[in-house]
């Protein structure tokens, strides 16, 4: 995609301006978004207001591999579909594609519901995942304990107080 | 093994009301029902977007054959989607059995649910399995209980679409996880009227649940009938999900019964006016638009919960409700009807069912 600003460079920044209620997005190249960047800090601190400063909330550059990823995302090997079919329809094409369409996808989930690892049942089963996966937390602490692994026996205590305070993984 | 097994026809269907339309536990008529609803997958198959008509044939097949080995469902009726036509599907839409996809969608699909119709399963919708369970009143756990029951029996009889990571995969990555989306159909006129509906609603995206009016778009559907859903599927437990329902829909009607009180200290006259008015036109109408009626049908409600109209309960409301939808007046009428003879038949419905309730 060419940037939407000079129409000649590839844009691989989503550009996304959030003034009042209004919400912009536009797709730009490094160059153009270094200086739309600009242009907003200059318009938030008082330089050229054309939107009143109380009325910019937030002016974010996503550093948008978005455009990017849609190219450099295999499609499915199971059902065909690639991440840029996926983006414009909005339905995945098989559970393959989870894997498939992995970090992209994981990043989209984590936007969508602000977290990205299940808590809860598995298929077939009343008990939940969280409890399942407690238990064996638990035995690989003993395990790491008892190899004096001190700090992998830390890193999987901290997993395991998330996992009990219902906080999601990083 | 035969796709066609349904132990009831549609006629049978429309001479009783869903067990969710009971008016139990229902807070005066405040909260009409709670939903469950899990989006569940087969491990082997695409998704909608991708699948194949022999695919989704065998789809069909296979949560067929597990709905028979589940505790549930094995008595349950099935309906093919292409072996109903358009009135029928929309029937099954006004009974929220199925939903306006299944009922306009191509290709193989249908539903199967239990004879209170407490419990349903859309086949080859979105999802391979949309597992639903609507149960009366506040009872968001029962319904919970219901749909995690079902869903252990069904999702042990077929491989599912599973990862130890992101939990249930589903066709939109907005149900992944859990895929359990809980909402609660609420009555909230007085909020309406003192116009608190918004600043009430808007505090409940923070808790990242949504509202939605039910029938019509706003902060003023007509009905004034809310219907509050999670939003987050994924990283929050099952329980944690029903928890906030619960909770959140026991504050709403906390909210709700405050207006009530307020309206009735400042405006009462005004308040009992809007109820026995709305009593007289339903008693006496002949010309009856489905917007006239959920309008009036609310100020009744309103009338119920305040103890006003005792005698008309919740419970009553709650059929008419379902009774007067289009389809329903057609499938009544046995054949097609204009939107003009549709709010004659209307009127005579509301009008002898006002007089069987008054005797």
């Amino acid at each position: 995609m060419k940037c939407e600003s000079c129409q000649q460079a590839e844009a691989t920044i989503l550009f996304t301006t959030v003034s009042g209620d209004e919400k912009k997005e536009v797709h730009l190249c490094p160059q153009c978004a270094k200086t739309e960047s600009e242009r907003q800090q200059e318009i938030q601190a008082g330089g050229e207001p054309k939107v009143k400063p109380a009325q910019v909330k937030k002016v974010q550059v996503v550093v948008g591999q978005l455009a990017t990823e849609s190219k450099t995302t295999k499609p499915c090997s199971s059902c065909g579909m690639t991440y840029e079919e996926f983006r414009k329809v909005g339905r995945l094409g098989c559970p393959s594609c989870y894997a498939a369409f992995g970090s992209p996808l994981r990043r989209l989930l984590k936007r969508i519901h602000g977290a990205d690892r299940h808590v809860g049942r598995v298929p077939g089963k009343a008990e939940d995942a969280g409890r399942k996966e407690l238990t064996q937390l638990r035995q690989e602490l003993d395990q790491a304990v008892q190899e004096e692994a001190y700090e992998k026996a830390a890193e999987i205590r901290d997993r395991i107080r998330r996992l009990q305070e219902g906080v999601p993984e990083a | 093994m035969p796709l066609r097994h349904e132990i009831m026809s549609l006629d049978a269907l429309i001479t009783k009301p869903p067990s969710w339309l009971s008016g139990e536990n229902d807070a005066q008529g405040i909260v009409v029902s709670c939903r469950a609803r899990l989006a569940r997958n087969l491990a082997d198959f695409p998704f909608a977007a991708k699948i194949g008509g022999e695919e989704q044939q065998r789809v069909l097949e296979v949560v067929l054959a597990a709905g028979k080995t589940s505790r549930q469902m094995s008595t349950a009726a099935f309906f093919n989607m292409s072996a109903l036509d358009g009135n029928e599907r929309r029937l099954l839409v006004e009974r929220h059995l199925i939903s306006p996809a299944l009922s306009e969608q191509k290709g193989e699909r249908g539903v199967l649910f239990n004879q209170d119709e407490s419990l349903s399963v859309m086949i080859n919708e979105e999802d391979h399995m949309r597992l639903q369970a609507i149960f009366p009143g506040t009872q968001g756990l029962a319904a919970w209980r219901a749909i995690a029951a079902l869903d252990a029996d069904l999702t042990s009889a077929v491989a599912c679409a599973h990862d130890e990571r992101l939990g249930f995969l589903t066709a939109c990555p907005t149900n992944t996880g859990t895929g359990l989306r809980m909402s609660a159909l609420i009555h909230l006129p007085a909020l309406v009227l003192t116009e608190d509906v918004e600043r009430v609603l808007q505090g409940l995206s923070q808790l990242s649940f949504t509202v939605r009016g039910v029938y019509g778009e706003g902060t003023n559907p007509a009905g004034n009938l809310f219907q509050v859903s999670n939003q987050a599927t994924l990283g929050t437990s099952e329980e944690k999900i029903v928890e906030d329902l619960v909770h959140i829909t026991q504050q709403l009607v906390e909210y709700e019964k405050e207006a009530q009180q307020t309206l009735l200290s400042e405006v009462r006259s005004q308040v009992e006016d809007k109820v026995w008015r709305a009593y007289g036109l339903l008693t006496n109408v002949r010309m009856l638009s489905s917007q006239e009626f959920m309008k009036l049908l609310s100020a009744l409600r309103l009338g119920y919960t305040l103890g006003l109209v005792s005698h008309v309960p919740s419970h009553f409301l709650n059929h008419l409700m379902i009774a007067t939808q289009p389809s329903h007046l057609q499938a009544e009428a046995g054949a097609s009807l204009t939107p003009e003879e549709r709010d004659l038949r209307r009127a005579d419905l509301v009008r002898s069912k006002m007089t069987e309730v008054l005797n």
